[in-house]
């Protein structure tokens, strides 16, 4: 924040940006130590997880680490996450971004009702479709298999990621798309080469969203991919959860092995989506 | 329409509507069918025509469910997508720490619901949640935070600090793709500060405030994570999902737990239907 | 059109040259367990028997006490027998997501050779649907494996049609788990008998200690006990077979009675049994109604001060205050598909027996403190309270198997709902156990 007491050239601080920034920094904190507070708890023994959680580790034990190592295969577990998270969204944003592509460019009968259909579709909550999608997905042979959870996944966001995709498409201008078409374009590049660049940054927030999505998804990894070999590491937290009793120590590293990673990869992605941002702004 | 736009149209749409018809449509008919159906398990299946409907209109914990779960709607809506749209708009006026806030706004999405209900867990407990033993050590005698009476509103806490983040991603998002000249614009008229926020922004991004009340709505229909974990369901605080989950997958009663689902569904599109009706208003293209 | 139509055909050759690519990211396929496509296997010497996949789906995982236990049991089977390999499938039972999948799996042609699963109600479904087999006529044809077993697990473990499809390891015992330090710190008397127990829960609430650690919502243990002390084993065994018990609708009563003494935790109606077990494990609570499995997880001062009662009997009914809820109520089932397929069966038997055997069962026993299903068996380095526990189940008039495992699972969590408005005075006992009599009946 820029200091109000800056001597001879004074800049002009609004109280409304003040309240702003506290108000934004307020938030911040809420969020900031949310975090702090599972790593720090993830280095503490379960009995001092429950009556000083708000201690600061200074002598971190790292039992939880070698006990949630020992026991279950977190680097598989990784792989298998970033596997599996990573199609759905590559499935999702080329499926997705050529749906949404006709959905909002292109003028043709059916398109208001394959809009309400997949408006319609956002209210389709997983348990209404679970065991009739778990007996496809057996019959098939695909039960604990990466494809096992990454159809189910695809499915489950793609309503999401078209609208999302669509409501950006449809701000872009026409002209931009006539002209293109007139240098001698067709459909597939000016999808490839004019619509994608500039949606990028939906491309993007929709690629976050569904990784997320997908990696966070507890209840389909169980049911989809509950083996060993093919488990997300989202399953890690189920699994720690045991019927002899709770173990908060260990849930607080499992929270944060599994929250870690993501946000490392998320603040790298997110500088990409800044930039596209910014080259969205710039559009026409 | 261009030449050969069909070809395209089909094309492009063909893989996502194989997917959506295969792994979302169909199962939810195969649903319906199933409410029909007294259910044993997963292995016999009675047909009872509409013995489950009828069971379901005399539900009185049905109806508990829906009367919380409009509450918790009432809370998401006001203020999440309220808090997500004030978040978003003091950053989008602020000069400095932009990109600060846009990441660390953002951390609660990151943590899945699972996890976030049990941070609040530790929050809330009544021997040794935090927030008892802040007061103890004031003097004052513990609070069971999670009473009859407080319950639901204690869950909405972490439900709406959960996914502000995310609206407040879109709506900044949103509000970046507003061509600079129309604040120029309205700079040389004179409109600025919070005239220019309801005058220019709100208006200019409406269509994805409609978008977003309408994920709010929906999203709370499958809250689930935050009430299984933090209450269990009890001291009032049973919502549609929680409920469903508990008749279809615990009760294993798929018949009866496939009506409910179904019942979710109708409920939550004839909710979409009022938003939008509620909402209703010219969409502003650029 | 003809060129639309291979569009659209090189488009799906594309996509599924893609979902080609990542199914074999995803490793093998697990067919039916059936089909073999491991590369060991063509590595395997000529001589050595024909090769053979088994997948076992048991609850040893994740925290469990006995996973290395059973880990070991299985690793000794595939050391001695390296043409047989065993997939060692797990989940946790706490959640019913377990039921859920055992449910799925069988049902839909993926059921495991080998499944270690509830019996009882649980099992109803499995059973009637002909996807386990009975296996008294393999009993009967290997008399050691056979005599191997204590004749009451066996016992235990039949189905009501009288056959045995599930082969027990270890047993169990509940009871009511009294921290004696605390008792003995504050003067109060053992609750021995109901009088003692109510004065117990008034000494110990006036002591600003948690007199008895349960849940309302996953009350499982609280409805075992009070109603096996209200309706004895005769009226617990009945269940909701011929109307509501009015004893039942005591048990249910008594409950409401102690909860207006101050019995449970202030918070009883939201926390899970992992945060009761939490509060007596910490010494904040002086009883709990708990299994055998959760004495493992106590902190070791709470454990080594714990002796295991049985639920004094509840005045005006037919418990005799020495009735206890335990046995066998897991066990493992052999797949029909498994027994008909003539390449697996004997190694499927063969594992059987090696996970059932005497020495398996007492590695696992000694390892999650219950009680061994095997003749003669004694596990070793067990916490005085388990032992206090055997000797309680020794006494005891009679030793019953919990509620859940004769009602449906609906019916159960019916009278799991209704504890709440029961003990707040919103419903009576009799509103409550009429409403799970109407779900028993319509799921009949």
């Amino acid at each position: 924040m820029q200091s109000v007491q800056s001597g001879k050239k004074p800049i002009r601080i609004k109280p409304g940006t003040v309240f702003m920034y506290v108000v934004l920094c307020g938030w911040a904190l809420t969020t900031i130590y949310a975090m702090f507070w599972i790593v720090n708890n993830s280095f503490k023994l379960s009995r001092d997880v429950m009556n000083q959680s708000f201690a600061i580790a200074f002598e971190p034990v790292m039992d939880n680490y070698t006990n949630a190592f020992d026991r279950i295969n977190i680097g598989k577990s990784y792989l298998n996450s970033l596997i599996m998270s990573g199609s759905t969204v590559l499935l999702v944003l080329l499926f997705g971004g050529l749906a949404a592509y006709v959905l909002s460019r292109f003028q043709f009968r059916g398109r208001r009702a394959l809009f309400s259909i997949l408006y319609a579709s956002l209210l389709i909550p997983a348990f209404a479709t679970v065991v009739p999608v778990y007996e496809l997905v057996i019959k098939w042979g695909l039960v604990n298999t990466y494809l096992g959870l990454i159809f189910p996944q695809t499915a489950g966001n793609l309503t999401f990621a078209i609208l999302v995709l669509a409501g950006y498409m449809a701000t872009i201008p026409k002209e931009l798309e006539e002209a293109s078409f007139i240098d001698g374009c067709n459909r597939w590049t000016l999808f490839t080469k004019i619509l994608f660049p500039i949606s990028r940054p939906a491309f993007a927030s929709a690629a976050i969203f569904v990784f997320l999505w997908s990696y966070n998804d507890l209840f389909s990894a169980l049911i989809f991919v509950n083996k060993e070999a093919v488990r997300p590491i989202v399953a890690l937290l189920s699994e720690i959860s045991s019927q002899y009793g709770t173990d908060f120590g260990l849930m607080a590293t499992a929270v944060s092995l599994t929250v870690v990673p993501v946000l490392i990869i998320y603040l790298f992605i997110q500088r990409f989506i800044e930039k596209g941002l910014t080259e969205g702004a710039v559009k026409g | 329409m261009m030449k050969g736009d069909r070809k395209y149209i089909v094309l492009f749409l063909l893989p996502a509507a194989a997917f959506l018809s295969i792994f979302l449509y169909y199962p939810f008919f195969k649903s319906m069918y199933l409410s029909f159906f007294r259910t044993k398990g997963f292995t016999t299946k009675t047909w009872v025509g509409f013995e489950n409907y009828v069971r379901m209109f005399s539900d009185d914990l049905l109806g508990a469910a829906t009367l919380n779960t409009l509450e918790l709607m009432a809370y998401v809506i006001i203020f999440q997508v309220g808090i997500a749209l004030m978040l978003a708009i003091f950053v989008d006026n602020i000069t400095w720490g932009k990109g600060f806030f846009r990441m660390v706004f953002f951390f609660p999405v990151v943590i899945s619901g699972t996890a976030i209900a049990l941070l609040f867990v530790l929050f809330y407990n009544f021997q040794f949640g935090l927030l008892n033993t802040l007061l103890q050590n004031m003097g004052f005698d513990k609070v069971n935070w999670l009473s009859e009476n407080m319950a639901l509103k204690a869950v909405a806490i972490p439900t709406v600090w959960h996914y502000v983040g995310f609206y407040f991603v879109l709506f900044l998002t949103a509000m970046s793709k507003i061509p600079s000249d129309f604040y120029e614009a309205a700079k040389l008229e004179g409109i600025t500060g919070i005239k220019k926020t309801f005058l220019l922004t709100i208006p200019l991004i409406m269509s994805d405030i409609k978008v977003v009340i309408t994920l709010a709505i929906t999203g709370t229909l499958k809250v689930f994570e935050f009430i299984f974990v933090l209450t269990r369901g009890q001291n009032d605080t049973e919502v549609l999902g929680t409920y469903m989950y508990k008749k279809a997958l615990v009760d294993q009663n798929f018949g009866y737990g496939s009506t409910i689902a179904i019942y979710i569904v109708v409920f939550g599109v004839l909710l979409s239907l009022l938003a939008n009706r509620l909402l209703k208003r010219d969409e502003i293209s650029y | 059109m003809k060129k639309t139509s291979l569009t659209i055909v090189s488009l799906i050759l594309m996509m599924s040259m893609l979902l080609a690519a990542c199914g074999n990211n995803g490793g093998s396929n697990n067919t039916n367990g059936g089909a073999s496509s491991t590369p060991s296997e063509t590595t395997e010497p000529s001589k050595a028997p024909e090769a053979v996949n088994l997948r076992v789906f048991s609850t040893f995982g994740g925290t469990d006490a006995a996973r290395e236990a059973f880990q070991k049991a299985i690793d000794d089977f595939t050391a001695a027998n390296p043409h047989i390999k065993v997939e060692n499938d797990v989940m946790s039972a706490n959640d019913d997501g377990f039921r859920t999948k055992v449910n799925t799996d069988m049902t839909s042609g993926n059921e495991p050779d080998l499944l270690f699963y509830f019996v009882g109600a649980d099992a109803a479904e499995i059973i009637n649907s002909g996807k386990v087999v009975a296996l008294d006529e393999e009993l009967a044809a290997d008399a050691e494996w056979k005599n191997g077993f204590a004749p009451a697990a066996l016992d235990f473990t039949k189905h009501t049609d009288g056959k045995t499809y599930a082969i027990p390891l270890t047993g169990f015992f509940e009871g009511l788990m009294v921290n004696k330090k605390i008792f003995a710190d504050n003067g109060i008397e053992l609750p021995t008998d109901w009088d003692k127990f109510k004065a117990a829960v008034s000494a110990l609430k006036a002591k600003g200690i948690i007199p008895l650690s349960g849940p309302f919502d996953q009350s499982h243990y609280l409805i075992e006990h009070f109603v096996l002390a209200a309706a004895g084993a005769e009226g617990q065994a009945k269940a909701l077979k011929d109307g509501v018990d009015p004893n039942w609708e005591k048990g249910l009563a008594a409950m409401k009675e102690v909860y207006d003494l101050g019995a449970f935790p202030e918070d009883a109606a939201t926390i899970d049994l992992g945060m009761a077990a939490n509060y007596y494990s910490q010494g904040l609570a002086g009883m709990i109604l708990e299994g055998s499995w959760a004495i493992g997880g106590f902190s070791d001062d709470v454990k080594a001060n714990t002796t295991v009662l049985p639920f004094p009997a509840i005045p005006g009914g037919a418990g005799t205050g020495k009735d206890v809820v335990g046995g066998f109520g897991t066990g493992f089932y052999m797949s029909k598909a498994a027994y008909d397929d003539a390449a697996k069966k004997d190694a499927t038997l063969a594992l059987l027996k090696h996970l059932t055997s005497p020495e398996s069962i007492k590695s696992i026993a000694t390892a999650n403190g219950g009680t061994p299903a095997a003749a003669g068996v004694q596990p070793e380095g067990l916490p005085q309270a388990v032992l206090d526990g055997f000797a309680m189940v020794s006494e005891a008039t009679s030793v019953n198997s919990p509620i859940d495992s004769k009602v449906t699972p609906e019916t159960f969590n019916t009278i799991r709902a209704n504890i709440q408005p029961v003990v707040t005075g919103k419903k009576t006992p009799a509103e409550a156990l009429e409403e799970a009599k109407a779900i028993e009946t319509a799921a009949k």
